[in-house]
């Protein structure tokens, strides 16, 4: 039997990923057909994939489970199928139960813990994290909470600051300077994350693609 | 490009004015030559690479490890090399036994690609069904996290090949968040924070996150309130991990050319700066 295991499969499969390697690239020459056609198979290839995943999570989640004996399960058909109502103009009325349900649920679910990991946790840490045990330890927990403090005071929009507001104008030009102290770090980290990708694809045309051979 | 009075463009002039595909073409042969010809540049490994490799050294044979095995094409390039070495890890330790579920729908062909490049489940002793069983791509995101936490079998029937969860072998001793030592998640963006809502907080296990290093910086602040126990950052906590575990691969191959490429790139930013405010200072702006 033939599978995609073949040498001349996996030699084809190697060409094909190089050409679209390339092609995207060349946009960095600048924007050509190699990389519309690219950009467009992408496109094309994500939205087959994602259909035919969702087909098969209908069919293990929802049918295998209702076959199985869990008829809780027939609820979803309806409730999904109302989101389709949304192409017939005249009963579009009806998709929202399906996302009121979707909405509702998923609100539910997300904000019993949301709370308690996004905000009340952390603000704990913030305050556990003050420490004056030594020099060094007492400028960490001015910075920690000091930038706290400012970045929060920067957000705050319930009052006009006027020019006369000496000590809030300052107060929020601190929280500033540790909010473009932030994005560098993300733009540091972030350069980390482009070059790797880069760093990859280009192993895989020197090594698996053109074959040579490292020094 | 400008002139000045003299009718003469000067060296910021210049700078400013360089077309962006030399600066390309410059950074490819930065990238290029050192993985050909490898420096040997040093990698320290950092603290939080450490705890992790120490958290699954430390599992003991029989203990089960939830893999959230959430990965997207257009970031396996870099936690690929994070998931692989992991993988490795887990598969070496005798009696460890995985399980894996996707909240992206794009994570079983990764999930292939992963076992395919580390040798497969067979080199390493073990079994499909008995050790590593795959759920594949569940739906329903945060909704999905929360039933699997409770109730495996309730949610899903059959694994990512269409086997039933009743034939699995380690699907009858696993069943819950209650019955796994640790999870691990591969996280496409901010996925990790899904099932750390889920399955850290209500249940208290310990998340180990892969997470891009673009968002590595979120993570930190989690890390010390407690929420997440440790991750391995980018290729660079995946070279280090590869170190740890004695197992140099791509993610320390690359090193070179990621270090070569982040002094490039400051360069840049230096030298933009210095033709932006000289352009300023000449009141051109």
């Amino acid at each position: 039997m033939v599978t995609m295991q073949e040498p001349i499969f996996v030699e084809l499969g190697l060409w094909i990923s190089a050409f679209y390697v390339l092609s995207c690239y060349s946009y960095l020459y600048r924007y050509n057909r190699f990389f519309k056609f690219a950009e467009h198979t992408m496109i094309g290839a994500a939205a087959g994939h994602t259909l035919v995943m969702g087909l098969n999570n209908i069919r293990d989640i929802g049918i295998n489970n209702i076959v199985a004996g869990n008829f809780i399960y027939i609820l979803a058909f309806p409730l999904g199928l109302s989101l389709f109502a949304r192409f017939v103009p005249k009963y579009s009325w009806i998709q929202r139960y399906g996302f009121a349900f979707m909405i509702g649920i998923g609100m539910s679910i997300g904000i019993r813990s949301r709370l308690i990991s996004r905000i009340l946790i952390p603000m704990i840490a913030t305050i556990n994290a003050v420490n004056l045990s030594h020099p060094m330890a007492i400028l960490n927990s001015i910075i920690i909470v000091g930038w706290v403090t400012t970045v929060m005071l920067y957000f705050l929009f319930t009052k006009k600051y006027t020019s006369e507001s000496v000590v809030i104008t300052y107060v929020r030009k601190i929280g500033r300077w540790g909010i473009m102290a932030a994005i560098g770090f993300y733009l540091g980290q972030t350069v980390m994350t482009r070059l790797a990708f880069v760093i990859n694809r280009l192993e895989f045309l020197l090594f698996q693609w053109l074959r040579i051979a490292r020094l | 490009m400008k002139l000045n009075e003299k009718g003469k463009t000067t060296i910021m002039d210049k700078l400013a004015d360089i077309p962006e595909q030399y600066i390309y073409a410059i950074l490819a042969v930065i990238l290029i030559v050192p993985l050909i010809k490898p420096i040997g540049l040093p990698i320290p490994i950092t603290g939080d690479t450490i705890k992790f490799f120490d958290a699954i050294d430390a599992l003991e044979p029989g203990d089960t490890v939830f893999f959230a095995y959430d990965a997207l094409s257009m970031t396996w390039m870099e936690q690929g090399l994070g998931t692989m070495i992991v993988m490795k890890h887990l598969l070496l330790k005798p009696g460890i036994r995985v399980v894996g579920a996707s909240s992206s729908n794009q994570g079983p062909p990764f999930w292939e690609e992963c076992m395919n490049s580390i040798g497969g489940i067979s080199s390493y002793g073990k079994e499909y069904g008995k050790d590593v069983v795959y759920l594949g791509y569940l739906a329903g995101g945060e909704t999905m996290e929360a039933a699997i936490a409770r109730d495996i079998a309730n949610t899903v029937n059959v694994d990512s090949y269409g086997n039933p969860l009743s034939e699995l072998d380690l699907m009858s001793e696993v069943n819950s968040v209650d019955d796994f030592a640790l999870m691990i998640c591969l996280s496409s963006g901010w996925s990790f924070g899904g099932w750390m809502d889920q399955w850290v907080v209500p249940y208290g296990i310990g998340e180990y996150v892969i997470p891009l290093a673009g968002v590595a910086s979120d993570i930190w602040p989690l890390m010390e309130a407690g929420l997440i126990e440790s991750m391995i950052a980018g290729s660079r906590g995946a070279a280090e991990y590869e170190i740890l575990l004695k197992s140099p691969g791509r993610a320390a191959a690359g090193m070179d050319a990621q270090s070569l490429g982040h002094i490039y790139v400051a360069i840049l930013i230096i030298v933009g700066n210095v033709a932006y405010f000289a352009t300023r200072l000449k009141g051109e702006d």
